[in-house]
This record gives structure tokens, sequence and C-alpha cells, in this order.
């Protein structure tokens, strides 16, 4: 039987490795994906999440059992992103609003295809505000409700919703109407 | 076509998309929908591109894989707990222990309504506020949005220097011995006014460096649940304050070991609760953070972003524009 998260987490506060290992494997990929979306680079979301996993090991102690283990990661993977995106140096910062530097073409994704289509996303999404592109992100990528996404980022319901109207409208702008 | 229902339901388009409006709302929608055109239109582009951002598919694992578990295999875990203790049990175990620790040191008041009892009282109260000042210090070192909090006590401190050294240049000494002329543990009136620099400064001590001290060396290692936090820290502020009294007072004499019995029991009464409180707003958000309250935060996170009208350039907007009126 599958244990759940929670209890996982509660055990490696105990000391069990086993059960970080265990929950190494659910959600490895989720995060990774998560930084490489957000972050649109491939090496960096690598270096990413192993910084999220070393944290979320130390941090176990401070994991209260009354929250969603999913939420708790996830809001540290996030506060990672903000954090490692401005210690690395890349230009501009995190928190100014135009992240045209990682419009440059990713050597490996390159490397594994880069498909046209994925591009077009890849550039819509860099194009929308971080903190529009984090709930659009987590929105659709890995199922939050906005009540979930508020709490793992931080603020309000209503300002995620706001941010994820404004954040889809400027997708529309990009994807739709461009085309057309 | 009737603009305010176009409107309205283009407000709600990307929320319905992404499956995030009531039922009710979703029907409303679908009405509106099938008699307008124009919404029907945005609501196909919305749709695409919600269907379009599946472009990006997810990744495959990371190479990494197991290297990170594994190097973390090698790290002790920082567990570092005590042993779970619910609140109203530490509470009443803390007043047995110092209530039991005054009539040891002390024995019974002598006198428990007279004027050394009053000062006791006085004693007790400000003992009881340096411990909930320790719970609040304690729960603002574990967030780095509350790292004022430290400020605060250093500031506090250097404050409260300043002020000693302020009285002690402009006011005689004599007065100030005068002034603890009432004072009742030394049994004699006055204190030795040579002692008057000892005891400031051990004032101070006392209520500013070991909150400051247990805060920042234990409450950020400590998990997060209240009341683990006010059993250890209780005990490590005791320890720190503990040469203060010592020093500053007739060793361990009835009406200091009473107050500090007193200010303990005050202490977890207030401290105790408000830890809590503290703990259960975590949960939900902490409004007292720097982080979710200062205009910058505020700015961040967005509404000032709808504010500007949603095109604010960067986050350096309000700087930009003081420079600009400056060169003007």
């Amino acid at each position: 039987m599958r244990a759940a998260d929670e209890i996982l987490i509660m055990a490696v506060r105990a000391g069990n490795r086993r059960a970080f290992e265990e929950l190494y494997e659910r959600y490895a990929v989720a995060l990774y994906n998560f930084f490489v979306r957000t972050t649109g680079l491939l090496s960096f979301g690598e270096k990413l999440y192993s910084i999220l996993f070393v944290r979320a090991y130390r941090a176990a102690h401070n994991y209260e059992p009354r929250e969603s283990f999913r939420i708790w990661l996830f809001r540290h993977g996030r506060d990672v992103v903000r954090e490692q995106w401005d210690l690395e140096g890349y230009k501009p910062r995190w928190d100014e609003t135009d992240p045209r530097a990682a419009l440059e073409i990713d050597p490996e994704l390159t490397a594994i295809g880069y498909p046209e289509s994925l591009a077009r996303v890849r550039e819509a999404l860099l194009h929308l505000l971080p903190t529009q592109r984090e709930v659009v992100v987590l929105e659709k990528y890995h199922g939050f409700s906005l009540a979930q996404i508020a709490r793992i980022v931080r603020t309000t319901e209503g300002e995620v919703r706001t941010r994820l109207c404004t954040g889809m409208a400027e997708l529309r702008r990009l994807l739709v109407e461009r085309e057309t | 076509m009737n603009r305010d229902a176009c409107s309205d339901a283009r407000a709600i388009l990307p929320l319905a998309v992404a499956r995030e409006v009531r039922e009710a709302q979703c029907k409303e929608l679908h009405h509106h929908l099938s008699n307008c055109t124009a919404c029907a239109r945005l609501a196909k582009a919305y749709e695409q591109t919600w269907v379009q951002l599946e472009d990006w598919p997810d990744a495959s694992k990371p190479w990494l894989g197991h290297a990170v578990v594994r190097a973390l295999t090698v790290l002790r875990p920082p567990v570092w707990r005590l042993p779970r203790v619910h609140a109203a049990i530490q509470m009443a175990a803390g007043v047995a222990l110092s209530v039991g620790i005054a009539l040891w040191l002390g024995g019974m008041p002598a006198d428990p309504i007279g004027p050394a009892a009053g000062m006791t009282w006085i004693l007790a109260w400000m003992a009881g506020i340096a411990h909930t000042y320790i719970f609040l210090m304690a729960n603002g070192a574990r967030d780095a949005g509350r790292r004022h909090c430290y400020y605060l006590a250093a500031f506090g401190a250097l404050g409260a220097l300043a002020l000693y050294v302020a009285a002690a240049t402009l006011c005689p000494p004599y007065r100030i011995a005068q002034a603890l002329a009432m004072w009742p543990a030394s049994g004699e009136g006055a204190e030795p006014a040579g002692l008057l620099d000892a005891h400031m400064s051990t004032n101070t001590y006392y209520f500013f460096l070991p909150p400051f001290a247990s805060a920042w060396f234990v409450g950020r290692r400590m998990p997060s649940d209240p009341e683990n936090l006010g059993w250890t820290l209780s005990l490590v502020y005791g320890a720190l304050a503990l040469p203060s009294v010592v020093l500053q007072y007739e060793a361990f004499s009835a009406p200091v070991a009473w107050s500090a019995a007193i200010g303990a029991a005050m202490g977890a009464f207030t401290g105790g609760p408000i830890g809590m409180w503290l703990g259960t707003r975590r949960e939900f958000g902490d409004p007292w953070s720097v982080r979710r309250t200062s205009p910058e935060h505020r700015y961040r996170e967005g509404s000032a972003y709808r504010l500007a009208g949603g095109r604010t350039k960067s986050m350096n907007a309000p700087k930009a524009a003081w420079l600009r009126l400056f060169k003007r």
C-alpha cells in the first residue's frame, strides 16, 4: 500500500532515509519540470531540483503535518527558483518584469530536438512576468487549485486569480492572436 | 449584446478554461457564449491557448537521479526535537517548577501584602513581559521575512544603554539611590550608589540579551510547534538570565525568587497562547511578515501592477520615477 506523503515526511523527521528516497521518487520529475518551465533552462532546472531536495531534507523538521506535503515542497521549490536565479547572476533579476535573457536558445534543449511548437510555448511563457508564469505553470502542468497556489506563492487567492487571468490573456495574445 | 454581460464573461474566461469557476458561473457563461459570437470567439482562443501549452511536454527524469539522495544519506538528519508535550501540561509544569524553586530558595514571603510584595508583583509583571517577548522573537526567528525582530532587540538594548548613560550623567546618583529606597530585596532601603552601574547594566542584560540570544541560537533551529518552542526557550532563557539575577540582588532573597516564579507563570500563560496563535496564523499566512505588509512587497506581488495599469516596466519603476522628477 502506498503511504501518504505526510506519513513519509514524518518518518524522515524521525531519521528514516528510505522514506526520503520514496518522496524523492514521487516528486523529482514534477519538481524538475516545474523548474525547467519557470526558468526555461534545462541545466539550471537540474541544479535547482538538487538544491531543493537537499533543502527539503534539512528542513523536514519544520514541516507541519497540518499542511499538505506537496504544497510545502512546491513552496520551497518556488523559493529556490527565486533565490537561485539571482544568486546565479542571470539578468535581469527574477523580480524584474522582462526576463528576456532566458529567451536565448538553451543548447541542451536544442540537443534534444527542440520542436518548434515547444519553442513557441516556451517563448510565450517566458514573456510572462515571473509571478504570472509560476501561477500558470502550477495551474496548468501541476493541477493545483487557486487556493493551493495561493499557499505556495504566499499570497491571496484573489491575487492568484488576477495573475492567472492576466497571464492567460498575455499567452492568448502571443500564442493564438499572433498566429492569426 | 449586453456590454456588462460581455465584460463579466470575459473576466472569467481564463478561469473557465482552467476549470476554476463555480458551476453556477459556468452555466451562466455557457448561456452567454451561446448568444454572443464575439465572446465565443474569445473563449475559443483561450481554449486553444490552454491546449497549446501542452506542446511543452514533461521532461524525463533528470540525470542526477539518485545521486542527490545518495549524497543526502551521508548527511546526518538535522532533527533536534524534545518530546512533544501538551501545552497545558507544560505550563503547569513550568509554574510548579518555578514556585517550587521559589519556596526552596526563599521560603514563604514574610509579608505577602506589604510594600515588598508590591515590588515583587511589579518585577513579576516585567518578567512576564520579557517571557512573552521571547516567544514573539523566537517565532520571528524562523522566518527570514521577520528578521526585523532581531534588529528591534538590538536597537532596544542600545536604546536602554543610552537612556541609562543619559540618566546617570544628568541625575545626581543619590537621587537614583533615593528612588530605589523602596527596594525590598536589600532589606535596608537604598542600594549603595556604587552599585547603580551594575544594576542598570544588568537590567539591560536581563531584558534584551537573553531573549535575543535564546531566539537567535535556539529558536530558529527549533521545530515549529509552539509547545516545544516554549519548553526549550524557557529553559535556555532561564539559564541565560540567572547570572543577572545573582549579580543584581541579594542572592536568592524571597521577593526575588517569588517575582521570578510569578513572572515565569505569567510568561507561560501569556507567551504560550501567543506562540500557539502565531503557529496557527502561520498556516494561513502571517500578517506580521514584512514581506506581506511592506509597500515593496505589495508592489512586487502585483497589486501595484494593476494600479499602474498592469504595464509597469520594471521593479525599479518607483525609483526611476523619482529620478525623472529630479532630472526635471
